[in-house]
C-alpha cells in the first residue's frame, strides 16, 4: 500500500496527539500499584522444588518489607493467621516459603480508586494461591477476594492494610 | 494464486480479513460476557465437576428465571475471572443446615442424588436472607471446617454451567 505524501503530515500530528492523550489520562498512581502488585507476587513465587534461602530470601523479604507499610494489618481469613507490621509478616513469610514445595499467588480482577488527594487508595481484587507443602504432598489451590488500603509514603505506594471479603457468610 | 494461499485466504484477501475481524470480535464480546470459559481447580464440586476439567459459565441461566434449589451456580469474587462454582441448596428465606451429613432446609431432610462423598457433617440452622442463596460444595467427603460453604447475595451469581 502507498502513502500518499501529504498523508503523512495529517496521519503523524494525530497519532502524536494521540499518545499524548493517552499519556496525559493515564493515572499513573493506579499503575504504579499495579505494578507493585506484580513485584509481590514475584517475590511470592516459589517455582516447584525450588530452593529459596540465602541472597534470594533476603532479596525477597527486602521487596516485601518495601511494599508494606511498617504498621500494616493484614487478615486475608483463614487458614492464614492475621499479620500486624513487617517484620512479623516477613518473619512469617521467611519461615512459611521453607515449608512449601511450590508456591504461586496471582492477583486477578484488580480494580484500583485512588483519592482525589493522591496519597491514598483502596483496590479490590481476587487473591488466587497455588501451592504445595512437604507434609501433606498434595497440590492445593485458594481463591478469595480481598480490600487492600493503599498509603503513598515518601512518594512511594504500600500497603497498609488487607482484609479478606466475605463471598460466602 | 497458489492453492494453500487460496485455501487460506480464499480469493479475496480483503474480504477474508473483514470477516475474520468480524468473527474475532463476536467470539471475543461471546466469550468474555455470555459464555465464559473456566477451568475447575479443586474437588468441591466432585464427582458431577472433576478437578482440572473445563465448563463454560452461561451468563444467561439466571437471567430469566431465578436459581432453583440443585442448581449449580458460578459465584463471582472481585471479577469474573476467578470464580467459585456452588450447589444452591437453600433459596431466600428458608432454614438451612446439616445433620449428621445431612441437608436439612426447614427441619425437613433434603435429598441430594449428586452427593457421593458424605462425612458427618453438622451445621447449625441459618436463615437464609432475602436477595440471598445458600450455597455449597457436592464433595462433603472433607472436614466442614475445610469447605467452602454459606449465603451467597444474589448479585454474585454469575450463571450456570453449560454442561
Amino acid at each position: 500500500m502507498r502513502i500518499p505524501g501529504k498523508a503523512v503530515f495529517v496521519i503523524a500530528p494525530i497519532a502524536i496527539a494521540a499518545v499524548v492523550v493517552w499519556l496525559v489520562t493515564q493515572d499513573w498512581d493506579q499503575r504504579r500499584i499495579r505494578k507493585n502488585l506484580d513485584r509481590l507476587a514475584a517475590a511470592v513465587y516459589k517455582p516447584r522444588g525450588a530452593v529459596i534461602e540465602g541472597m534470594d530470601l533476603f532479596k525477597r523479604v527486602a521487596i516485601i518489607q518495601s511494599m508494606f507499610t511498617t504498621d500494616c494489618v493484614i487478615s486475608a481469613g483463614e487458614p492464614a493467621p492475621e499479620m500486624k507490621g513487617t517484620e512479623e509478616l516477613c518473619g512469617l513469610f521467611a519461615q512459611g516459603i521453607k515449608t512449601v514445595k511450590e508456591l504461586k499467588i496471582l492477583f486477578k480482577d484488580v480494580s484500583v480508586t485512588v483519592a482525589p488527594d493522591h496519597l491514598s487508595a483502596a483496590a479490590t481484587m481476587t487473591v488466587e494461591a497455588i501451592g504445595e507443602d512437604f507434609s501433606e504432598g498434595k497440590r492445593k489451590f485458594d481463591a478469595r477476594e480481598v480490600e487492600a488500603a493503599w498509603k503513598k509514603i515518601e512518594g512511594k505506594w504500600k500497603i497498609a492494610e488487607v482484609k479478606e471479603v466475605q463471598t460466602l457468610h | 494464486m497458489r492453492w494453500y494461499l487460496r485455501i487460506l485466504v480464499g480469493t479475496s484477501p480483503r474480504r477474508t480479513l473483514v470477516r475474520t475481524a468480524i468473527v474475532a470480535a463476536i467470539a471475543f464480546v461471546l466469550f468474555r460476557y455470555f459464555f465464559i470459559p473456566i477451568h475447575l481447580a479443586g474437588g468441591s464440586m466432585e464427582p458431577a465437576f472433576k478437578d482440572g476439567s473445563v465448563n463454560i459459565v452461561n451468563t444467561f441461566s439466571y437471567r430469566f428465571r431465578p436459581p432453583r434449589r440443585g442448581d449449580v451456580a458460578a459465584i463471582r469474587l472481585a471479577g469474573t475471572r476467578v470464580m467459585l462454582f456452588k450447589r444452591i441448596v437453600g433459596l431466600p428465606g428458608e432454614r438451612v443446615g446439616f445433620h449428621d451429613g445431612f441437608l436439612i432446609v426447614n427441619g425437613q431432610k433434603m435429598p441430594e442424588p449428586y452427593v457421593v462423598y458424605r462425612e458427618k457433617w453438622n451445621m447449625p440452622e441459618v436463615t437464609v436472607g432475602s436477595g440471598e442463596y445458600f450455597v455449597v460444595g457436592d464433595n462433603r467427603g472433607t472436614d466442614i471446617s475445610g469447605h467452602a460453604l454459606g449465603r451467597v447475595d444474589k448479585r454474585r451469581i454469575v450463571g450456570g454451567p453449560l454442561f
